[in-house]
């Protein structure tokens, strides 16, 4: 059983587990933040600042590098369009995955990659809410990509020779010749019509294999954790969970107990940062500039963590008297979002749910958009300016601020202090995100807030769903580069656990050793089994050994052929060998001794059984529990009569 | 009380003595022999009454009897101690009573706690009277005196041992400190104190040792022969006991060293104290400290090194784990600081670094920098509790720093709350020191990090967090309302704005603290430049509380709006416009007066009243000092308002709204209503008079007379006559325990009663 690590960034995960045969891949995130090496996409054109080339210092080189690398406030940017680093799929024939299962929508970006470009026959299994939303993310992804597009793709400055005299933060880009650029719209349709979505803990069969089970993993709407099980294995695959208690189902840890192996991705990935504090100061932060009549720019993603803002937001600016503070909330797929959200009910928690009871929308943002409290817009040109109220709280993708109309909010609103940008979203480090646009003279707060496990929360469940094996990313062991002397800031477990990184293929400690093998009405017929020790019996048995589907049959032997005739490769009979088994009763053999004429036997008990002299013939028999020795002195017919003597007084098969 | 209830009470009175001494008798909620005694006190007005009562002859009975419950025991010495301290009682009724006394002393069982104690502290009260040597004539005063050093020996119930303590402590102080009896049991007491153990096996004080310390404290001059073992025992007992005994062996030193004659004495007292204290522990010795500190034994500043020594010790650079250790000193110190008040340089110094020590900062997070007194919440408190009270300009600017970065990673509003009453003090004077100018001073920085840190309170989470701050905000300008610099400083960093904008806060409580400082903020001096600032209007204000008035759920803001508009229109009319008053006057005539809170009601009454005293006041002054009415004020009536002459509260709007209130189904205003009508209507019979007697037409027209007013003072003059009627006849027969004594005679009698009939269960079917 081996495992592949195809993603460098444990957070957007992306695995091909092989077990019992089927080729399976677990997760398949694209990893974005390589975004940040390019200069944004402005929103308005022409608007961009963008234009003072960074000269080499290499004459040869500069010549070479042309326009292509940009400088902003001291930083160089790539002036190409947007590439993106996708996992390492050369480490696997694609063709021959069987199924992909996808975690929740932040780990299936790279999804089109794989089955519109890779020979990709299998299918892919995820719930419908990640379906939908991980569509939704797809569609804005493009939609920012190619709806302001910088045609021009770069990679001069790829080379080795290059890459390696530029300043740091380029240098640093991770095999930037296998990025990518980003698939199109109707990739994406193509990509999903391949997805079979699955209910929470229901079973689907891999080729009769493996069965799989999704169950809820309480990070997102439709989120899941995965269970593969064979009859005599079980390997859970953990990935985006949250034990916290926000919009979606609450995590269930039931289905992950007695698992041979747990394979565990996507923690928090700012440990640092508790979520519901975090809460707190985004409205703080958030209110104390309304009231110095500034506004507000969140970078976001289209759902998610985003309905809880919302909710949190509009609830404090209540109690801060701020009712009329107007929240815009801008992004390609925000109707669709926003509709989604509030018919999945069943994905949801259950004071969320009991709300459809009553009946009301499960979240309150419902009721914000019917009183045009909160208002959606497809883009900046979608009727904003005829609605636009300051000071306001605008909410706009894309989190990376490398484009998406947070651009054009940065560019209009970045010049005065009393403006505020709001970091929410994890991803990305701030002050890199924010590097094309200084100097800067807007507020920026970083209040990251991620609900994905933290290491506490992590060893605790582990120490309750007490797995044999645990696999977690190498960076999982040891403490954040920023935080290192929080030692209690790892995965601490016993046995410790296996780690991977990117590139790297583990084996996995996990033997089978059984398999299950049904037998047919018509050979069990002909099968006398002699009970052995009680409640177990044993045959022998000579039947044709039929696979299909993973599925293993005995069946009678087909008509021809020689039954219970075992031959050589040339033909001739191997002389058929019975089986013994049984324990010696000494009485009866020394019985049978005296009756094959040998006499004064004597019997002495010893701690493991007895030991047989036979003075007349100069011979030792020690019968022990699981053996017996002849110790004769050599006269064959002795040694012959004795061997038979035994063999008669033992059971055969 | 009239004849005939008085007759009545006591027959009750008797029945009731009759079931006490009843071998029925099964009081068991013993609050009802509590409230006898206190009918009982209230109502024995002279030894006479008390035995037509049958008082006396209930506690003779009791004396007697043997069989009477423990409870009715207890209520029966208690009488007597309420007697005896009230009455100047016969020769003969102090005999019954001291033989009841001796009876409970000498053959009852000590078993029954509460007998023993009740019967201490009833002869603790009777040593204090006059009469005490006539009555231990007739009882056996060396026997329970044994009897209560045997209890103090034999270390009973903490209740009866207190009350024997007392006892005993007070009959040194008494007319029977001379006695042979106290003078023998003093012998004994002396005895303890010189046996006590000094291998300080004994820790903690046994009773009648402590009790012998008592004494010795409060009357030292009768322990003059043992001066030296005395002494040596207390500074032993300084040394080796527990803190309780420690402190109390310092009290005695000091009391002892206080009646010293000798200088000699006297000297060797303090000096061995001095020693004394310096070998003991420092966490014990801040407590001799605190107990010495007010006492002058010992000189002050001496006291104070050993009190400041804990913060002195304090390495600020070390972090090592060994300052874990002396945290509990530093607390106790800063205790001992606060609670001594030492409003030095030395001890302010030191609690600024303590303070400093236990700033929460940023680095705490990465780990570097921190001590076991970081973010210290009670250390935090304590230091800014003495800084509030008092800070010396030399660390001023140290403490403004150290609230500057505790505040910017605060999570407790306690403290946050101390942190802002700490700065308004200092702000005054940080502001107009010379490094608040200087360019290299860090307060400014410190100030802004402050500003920063209020402003983002002011939209916490947490409403005690939004409210603290709208309070800090009120405090600067209640506080500091001639201070310019301050008020710059509170409107450069927009506090009040943002205090003003938490009038639409979700939290009733934050609601009314905005609404408190809008109304600083209008009665301010500086009220033009906070509006401009504000960008609003006095106008738009009223309107926005008028509407609280008026819309509020919650009953705090609505006070807070009540109470705003109430000094609006007392002292800042001249500014408002008509329509405004017209609003306002509307508003209290007819809203507020049926709101459902019983305060914003009372606010009202209030307010009217003191619109009728102005109206009265001025017009009574008119012919002496031709002072104005008012623009508030005018004496036309309701008619007159209500047909547009607008900007006028009339007078028969004020009372017409009194009238109203004086039917308020809450006691507690209309009880206010009424007090307030007394002294109206006696203005109102003046007025009437003097325009009665006014010939001429001018005179006549201030006062409008037509049927509506008429009948409106004709109703407030009857409902001053209803009122007297009424409080006259409800002065004996209220439901009340306390006014009606028979309703308690009554209920006890009941209980006797349902014994009889045996029918308790229908009893409590009927309740």
């Amino acid at each position: 059983m081996k495992l592949s690590c195809l993603s460098g960034n444990p957070s957007k995960p992306c695995f091909i587990l092989h077990f019992k045969g089927v080729t399976l891949m677990l997760d398949c995130g694209l990893d974005i933040s390589q975004v940040l090496k390019f200069l944004p996409l402005s929103v308005v054109p022409k608007s961009d600042n963008y234009d003072k080339k960074w000269n080499h210092s290499d004459k040869e080189k500069d010549k070479i590098l042309g326009d292509e690398l940009k400088e902003v406030a001291g930083s160089v940017f790539v002036d190409g369009s947007l590439e993106f680093c996708a996992p390492e799929f050369g480490m696997t024939t694609l063709s021959e995955v069987d199924a992909i299962l996808l975690s929740n929508h932040n780990t299936m970006l790279a999804l089109p990659y794989v089955t519109e470009y890779s020979g990709f026959k299998g299918t892919v299994y995820c719930t419908e809410p990640t379906q939908q939303i991980g569509r939704q993310y797809m569609e804005e992804l493009v939609t920012y990509v190619e709806r302001n597009p910088r045609n021009k793709k770069c990679s001069k400055w790829k080379s080795d020779a290059i890459l390696s005299s530029l300043p740091t933060f380029l240098r640093e880009a991770i095999r930037p010749t296998a990025w990518r650029e980003c698939y199109t719209k109707h990739d994406i349709q193509a990509c999903l019509s391949r997805v079979q979505t699955v209910g929470y803990n229901e079973k689907r069969n891999i080729y009769g294999a493996l069965i799989i089970t999704a169950c809820s993993s309480g990070y997102s709407i439709g989120s899941c954790n995965w269970t593969i099980k064979s009859p005599y294995q079980k390997i859970c695959y953990i990935s985006g969970t949250s034990t916290l208690t926000t919009h979606p189902k609450p995590m269930d840890t039931e289905p992950l107990r007695q698992s041979d192996l747990i394979i565990v991705s996507s923690m928090t990935k700012t440990p640092g940062y508790n979520p519901d504090q975090m809460i707190g100061e985004f409205c703080m932060n958030t209110v104390v500039t309304i009231k110095n009549g500034g506004n507000v720019l969140v970078p976001c993603y289209p759902s998610g963590m985003i309905f809880d803002l919302f909710e949190c937001l509009s609830s404090h600016l209540d109690s801060c008297g701020l009712t009329t503070v107007p929240l815009y909330f801008l992004s390609p797929v925000s109707d669709s979002s926003l509709a989604y959200s509030n018919i999945y009910a069943e994905w949801l928690s259950g004071s969320k749910q009991s709300r459809v009871y009553l009946p009301e929308p499960p979240f309150p943002h419902a009721e914000l958009v019917s009183i045009g409290r909160l208002r959606q817009y497809l883009n900046i040109h979608d009727g904003l300016q005829n609605d636009f109220k300051s000071p306001c709280i605008v909410f706009a993708g894309h989190p990376s601020l490398r484009m998406g109309d947070v651009v054009h909010f940065i560019e209009l609103w970045g010049k005065s202090t009393g403006n505020t940008i709001l970091f929410t979203e994890p991803d990305f480090p701030y002050l890199e995100a924010l590097a094309p646009f200084q100097p800067l003279q807007m507020k920026v707060c970083y209040c990251p807030i991620d609900t994905g496990l933290s290491f506490s929360q992590a060893n605790k469940l582990m120490r309750d769903l007490k797995p044999g094996h645990l696999v977690v990313a190498e960076s999982y062991v040891q403490p954040p580069s920023n935080l290192s002397h929080k030692t209690d800031m790892v995965v601490d477990y016993d046995p410790p656990p296996l780690t991977y990184k990117r590139g790297e293929i583990l084996t996995l400690p996990i033997k089978r050793q059984f398999e299950t093998v049904e037998i047919t009405p018509n050979l069990a017929k002909n099968v006398s089994p002699v009970e052995v020790k009680p409640g177990c019996m044993v045959s022998m048995v000579t039947a044709a050994l039929n696979i299909k589907d993973n599925k293993y049959t005995l069946e009678l032997l087909p008509d021809g052929h020689l039954s219970g005739k075992k031959r050589r490769a040339d033909g001739s009979l191997i002389r058929e060998k019975s089986y013994i088994w049984g324990s010696l009763n000494i009485q009866s053999f020394v019985d049978a001794l005296t009756r094959q004429g040998i006499t004064d036997i004597k019997v002495e008990d010893t701690e493991d059984g007895s030991i047989i002299d036979l003075p007349n013939d100069d011979t030792l028999i020690q019968v022990e529990g699981a053996s017996t020795h002849i110790i004769c002195n050599g006269e064959e017919i002795v040694r012959t009569k004795i061997r038979d003597t035994l063999l008669r007084c033992l059971q055969k098969l | 009380m009239d004849t005939m209830n008085e007759q009545e009470y006591c027959k009750k009175v008797q029945e009731v003595f009759e079931f006490l001494l009843s071998s029925s008798c099964n009081i068991h909620d013993d609050t009802l022999y509590h409230k006898l005694l206190d009918s009982l006190n209230g109502k024995m007005i002279t030894p006479e009454f008390a035995e037509s009562c049958g008082v006396i002859d209930f506690l003779q009975r009791a004396g007697n009897n043997t069989d009477i419950s423990p409870d009715t025991l207890v209520f029966a010495v208690q009488l007597v101690e309420k007697l005896v301290s009230k009455l100047e009682l016969p020769g003969i009724h102090l005999d019954t009573m001291s033989v009841l006394i001796e009876t409970v002393a000498l053959r009852t069982s000590v078993d029954n706690l509460s007998v023993f104690c009740a019967l201490f502290t009833t002869l603790t009260t009777i040593l204090q009277r006059p009469c005490i040597k006539e009555f231990c004539l007739n009882i056996d005063f060396q026997d329970i005196l044994k009897k209560s050093f045997d209890i103090l020996k034999e270390e009973r119930s903490i209740f009866l041992s207190r009350a024997v303590s007392e006892f005993i402590c007070s009959l040194f102080s008494s007319k029977m400190a001379e006695s042979q009896e106290a003078k023998k049991l003093l012998k004994e007491l002396q005895t303890i104190i010189v046996n006590f153990d000094r291998d300080g096996s004994q820790r903690v004080l046994s009773p009648s040792m402590l009790c012998s310390l008592r004494v010795l404290e409060k009357a030292p001059h009768l322990f003059n022969d043992s001066f030296a073992e005395i002494l040596d025992v207390l500074i032993i007992l300084m040394k080796i006991g527990s803190t309780q005994s420690s402190t109390t062996a310092a009290r005695c030193l000091h009391s002892l060293c206080l009646q010293c004659q000798d200088r000699a004495k006297s000297e060797r007292v303090k000096s061995l104290v001095t020693k004394a204290i310096e070998t003991v522990d420092i966490v014990k010795g801040l407590h001799i400290a605190k107990v010495l500190y007010p006492l002058q034994l010992l000189e002050r500043s001496s006291l104070e090194n050993i009190i400041l020594k804990p913060l002195q010790m304090l390495d600020k650079t070390n972090h090592s784990p060994a300052m874990h250790s002396s945290l509990p000193a530093v607390s106790l110190s800063l205790t001992i600081v606060n609670d001594c008040n030492i409003q030095k340089l030395e001890a302010c110094k030191c609690v600024a670094e303590v303070l400093k020590m236990t700033e929460n900062r940023h680095d705490d997070f990465t780990g570097s920098g921190c001590n076991s007194f970081t973010g210290s919440s009670k250390l935090q408190i304590k230091c800014l509790d003495y800084l509030g009270s008092y800070t010396s300009k030399e660390v001023m600017l140290s403490v403004i720093s150290s609230i500057s970065n505790i505040v910017s990673y605060i999570t407790e509003h306690m403290i946050y709350g101390k942190c802002l009453q700490c700065l308004c003090r200092l702000l005054p004077e940080v502001l107009c020191s010379s490094c608040y100018s200087s360019e290299r001073s860090t307060v400014k920085s410190d100030l802004s990090k402050i500003k920063e840190s209020v402003q983002r309170n002011f939209c916490s989470v947490e409403w005690e967090f939004r409210d603290t701050s709208c309070e800090f905000v009120r405090n600067l300008m209640d506080k500091h309302k001639d201070k310019e610099g301050v008020i710059l400083w509170m409107l450069d960093s927009g506090f009040l704005v943002f205090a003003c904008q938490a009038v639409g806060d979700g939290e009733s409580y934050v609601r009314a603290t905005s609404l408190s400082t809008l109304q600083t903020v209008l009665l301010s001096s500086y009220r033009t430049n906070l509006l401009q600032d504000m960008n609003t209007t006095i106008g738009e204000i009223i309107s926005q509380v008028l509407d609280v008035c008026k819309t509020d759920s919650e009953a705090f803001p609505r006070r807070s709006a009540a109470r705003l508009l109430h000094h609006c229109l007392l002292d800042l009319s001249y500014l408002l416009h008509p329509d405004s008053i017209q609003c306002i006057a509307q508003c209290f005539s007819t809203s507020l007066p049926s709101d459902f809170d019983w305060e914003v009601k009372l606010i009202m009454v209030e307010f009217w009243c003191a619109i009728l005293k102005r109206c009265f006041d001025a017009d009574l002054d008119k012919e002496t000092s031709d002072q104005p009415l008012g623009i508030v004020v005018s004496l036309d009536c309701l008619k007159n308002e209500k047909d547009g002459k607008r900007g006028y509260v009339s007078i028969s709007s004020a009372i017409n709204v009194l009238l109203k209130l004086s039917c308020d189904y809450d006691p507690s205003v209309s009880e206010r209503v009424c007090q307030e009508l007394c002294w109206i209507c006696e203005t109102m019979e003046k007025f009437v008079l003097k325009i009665n007697s006014a010939t001429n037409d001018d005179n006549r027209s201030d006062w409008c007379m037509c049927a509506h007013c008429s009948q409106l003072i004709t109703e407030l003059l009857n409902r001053m006559t209803e009122r007297k009627e009424k409080t006259r006849d409800d002065s004996v027969f209220k439901t009340d325990y306390d006014s009606n004594a028979l309703s308690l005679l009554d209920d006890i009698l009941l209980l006797d009663r349902s014994h009889d009939n045996n029918d308790e269960d229908n009893a409590i079917d009927c309740y």
